[in-house]
């Protein structure tokens, strides 16, 4: 049986048993986004209803170390499906804009982790939400809304959430570092990037709860408005300053000319940021936030073209290709580093 | 070698240019699928430039890491060295040379990786 076939099989047998007969499936596809995790919309006939739908599966592996041949191998804090639901409903309680979640697989489903939501009409693909007209208006309005939006995140109640990783800035810095060391593959550009981290880590101001990967491509954007955000699944206590600056990121840019998702000024940003939780921006601390994210990405980059190589994973096409992207925030923080080092010479 | 007619960059050209005209415009092509091609044929691209671009690279990096750590070595163990010694402290990160170095190795990786990371005009 195809995987297509036994997910729609699987999956008919979950609706209707956690939202109601018959549950029969139709147009099962499989979307694009998603490198880690496959995603899948469908309609399922829930009664006399017929309602879109989101199959969202995740990785089962969560949590600090899993043995390889190499030994305990440092690991990125990774939510589970269960884990990545509660936060959504955490969310959808702080008025942020996010799926509305419709059950949680049982593990007898035999689909593994993972939950189902509602579908939110809309578009993620960069590409298209840069350069299409029809999204003129949300582009005048993208930064105010991404910063009304973080502000509700990074006001959502901790208690609700309470399994989320603490992951401040000295102890996110820590564990890349790990994560880079268990690869053995010595980076020379890493060490010098990591080394300019430890010098520069901000004190610890607030810590809130943060989404971890707030940026263009994780946005469901409508023609007028961002209509939800989507992949929690590196949600943790922290800096909630660090959202911010991951936004601002070239990669996250897609080619556009402007910092916020490549449509959107900073200040905008920071001053909808600022009215909506009260709290000052000062621009030096998302500026870490944003090196620091090219040290991350980078990372995450090295990961991805490596994995296959220790956790006998099969590599992909994608993740092969992310990879050999590895150079791209290399380069952007090298660029970050010529302009400090010019602008002490200069002052 | 004996078969040689067409080099090897000029393969993976015409099996690139084919994939793009021939199945990336199929539009019967599921949004997954499709996403995967563009991203193979990109690949290919990949691979098409560090053939050409690759040994020219490779001789540079090689050069300034034997400066760097003054030793005759491959790129990988004197990368390993470098990386060590920036971590102790033996070559500062600040240093001058040892900036210019890394610069001019991921500008010259991007160059085959991803060529317009590097372009000053960004929209296309």
């Amino acid at each position: 049986m195809s995987l297509h076939a036994e997910v729609a099989t699987k999956l008919r047998e979950a609706v209707a048993r956690l939202l109601g007969p018959p549950g029969d499936v139709f147009d099962l596809r499989r979307l694009t986004a998603g490198a880690t995790k496959p995603t899948w919309t469908f309609t399922a006939q829930i009664g006399d209803t017929r309602q879109a739908l989101v199959l969202q599966t995740s990785t089962s592996a969560s949590r600090p170390a899993g043995d390889t041949a190499q030994g305990a191998r440092a690991r990125l804090p990774v939510l589970t499906g269960k884990e990545s639901a509660a936060v959504l409903l955490a969310a959808g309680k702080a008025g942020v804009p996010v799926p509305a979640v419709r059950a949680v697989l049982a593990p007898d489903c035999g689909l593994g982790e993972g939950y189902i939501t509602d579908f939110v009409p809309g578009e993620t693909i960069a590409r298209r939400i840069l350069r299409e007209p029809r999204f003129g208006a949300l582009r005048e309005d993208f930064s105010r809304q991404c910063g009304e939006i973080l502000a509700g995140i990074h006001a959502m109640d901790a208690s609700s959430v309470a399994f989320l990783a603490p992951m401040d800035a000295a102890r996110q810095i820590a564990l890349y570092r790990d994560v880079y060391d268990s690869y053995n593959y010595p980076v020379p550009a890493l060490e010098v990037a990591f080394r300019w981290a430890e010098d520069h880590r901000p004190p610890v101001a607030r810590t809130t709860v943060t989404h971890g990967d707030f940026r263009m491509g994780n946005l469901i954007c409508g023609e007028q408005r961002v209509q939800a955000v989507l992949d929690w699944e590196l949600a943790c206590f922290g800096d909630p300053v660090q959202d911010l600056g991951w936004l601002c990121m070239r990669t996250w840019r897609f080619g556009g000319a402007h910092p916020v998702g490549g449509i959107g000024r900073c200040a905008d940003l920071f001053a909808a940021y600022e009215r909506a939780s009260g709290m000052a921006v000062d621009p030096a601390h998302v500026h870490f936030w944003e090196v620091w994210g090219s040290i991350r990405w980078a990372v995450m980059c090295l990961i991805k073209g490596l994995a296959h190589r220790s956790d006998g994973s099969q590599p992909t096409v994608e993740s092969l290709a992310i990879g050999r992207r590895m150079e791209e925030p290399l380069f952007d923080f090298l660029e970050f580093l010529r302009e400090e080092r010019s602008a002490r010479i200069t002052s | 070698m004996p078969t040689n007619l067409a080099p090897a960059p000029d393969l993976l050209a015409v099996v690139r240019e084919f994939l793009e005209a021939a199945i990336l415009r199929d539009a019967a092509l599921s949004d997954d699928k499709l996403f995967n091609l563009r991203v193979a044929v990109n690949l290919l691209a990949t691979v098409e430039r560090e053939l050409r671009l690759g040994p020219m690279a490779n001789a540079g990096e090689a050069k300034r890491l034997t400066a760097l750590t003054g030793v005759e070595g491959s790129i990988e163990e004197n990368n390993r060295r470098l990386a060590r010694a920036i971590r102790d402290g033996a070559v500062p990160s600040d240093d001058p040379q040892l900036f210019e170095h890394l610069h001019k190795t991921i500008v010259d990786a991007l160059r085959i990786n991803n060529p317009k990371w590097i372009d000053h005009t960004q929209l296309p």
